[in-house]
């Protein structure tokens, strides 16, 4: 009952502070719409033509972003149960980091992380 | 309270979720798609599991999310705009979505689910993130070991399916 209760007081006052920025920023912003808010985001330079393929290796980097991402999460129990699995603990979470590492080893070697 | 909580946490994920659909600005709708994961998430947390909870917000509220929105910053939004809002098939999907509720109901009522037990631990006690842990690096490390090989194997897999064009 308290845990809700303190729980809903901080999401309120989450969603009250979220409202009042974004209310703020409405009421003060310069609003204006041009065809140039939606273009595609090229650094500032104009953009020559429309995608219609875009570099795989965005493709690459997506991939590895969620596999990491994945790896991190078996972390939590594993850092949550520390102290009892001990030594052999640490031993098996390094065998799992280091099979992934690998991949990651072999994007590098095979030069998917460089951009030309 | 619980019953409070449970119905605040079940409008955010279905407005989150008809925000999805009904959008139509591609960038809205992932971020309504963003709301109806903490919604689902909160729904997890109701049901003492902070471990899928979490889950939830870091690999879908997270990676997912982050992903559909890196595809968009590549993507014409111009493209979008001034198109139907569902396309033809929506009437399979109406007919998919109907029978998935009325399938879950009848197994609401086969198993005499009722709204009085809203938030009730149904699960077990305390912190089951540490039990996830010891079952997962002390019974099923074999298994835990060989989710690293399939990670590696999507990793070596998506390198090798664009080898020609990264060499090129």
């Amino acid at each position: 009952m308290l845990e809700w209760l303190s729980a809903g007081i901080d999401i309120v006052l989450v969603a009250v502070i979220f409202l009042l920025v974004l209310g703020l920023a409405r009421y003060l912003a310069p609003k204006q719409h041009n065809p140039f808010k939606s273009q595609v985001y090229e650094c500032g330079i104009f953009p020559v033509a429309e995608i219609s393929q875009f570099n795989i290796r965005f493709f690459v980097i997506a991939i590895m972003f969620t596999l990491f991402d994945i790896e991190a999460l078996f972390m939590y129990p594993w850092a949550l149960d520390f102290k009892e699995l001990g030594t052999l603990g640490v031993v098996e979470m390094f065998i799992f980091l280091f099979l992934v590492f690998l991949g990651w080893i072999y994007a590098y070697k095979k030069g998917a992380l460089e951009w030309q | 309270m619980a019953e409070f909580v449970f119905f605040v946490l079940a409008l955010v994920t279905i407005v989150g979720a008809l925000g999805t659909v009904i959008s139509r600005n591609a960038y809205a709708s992932a971020l309504w798609m963003v709301a109806a994961f903490l919604g689902v998430s909160g729904l997890f947390i109701m049901l003492n599991a902070p471990f899928i909870a979490m889950l939830q917000i870091i690999v879908y509220a997270g990676a997912i999310a982050v992903l559909i929105i890196f595809v968009m910053m590549l993507m014409d939004r111009r493209v979008l705009n001034n198109k139907e809002r569902f396309n033809p098939q929506y009437l399979w999907g109406v007919v998919l979505g109907v029978g998935l509720l009325a399938d879950l109901s009848a197994l609401a009522f086969k198993f005499r689910i009722n709204l009085s037990h809203i938030g009730e631990n149904l699960t077990l006690n305390g912190s089951n993130t540490k039990m996830i842990g010891d079952v997962l690096f002390k019974r099923y490390l074999f298994p835990f070991e060989i989710t690293a090989i399939i990670l590696l194997i999507a990793l070596i897999g998506a390198v090798v399916l664009t080898r020609k064009d990264i060499n090129t």
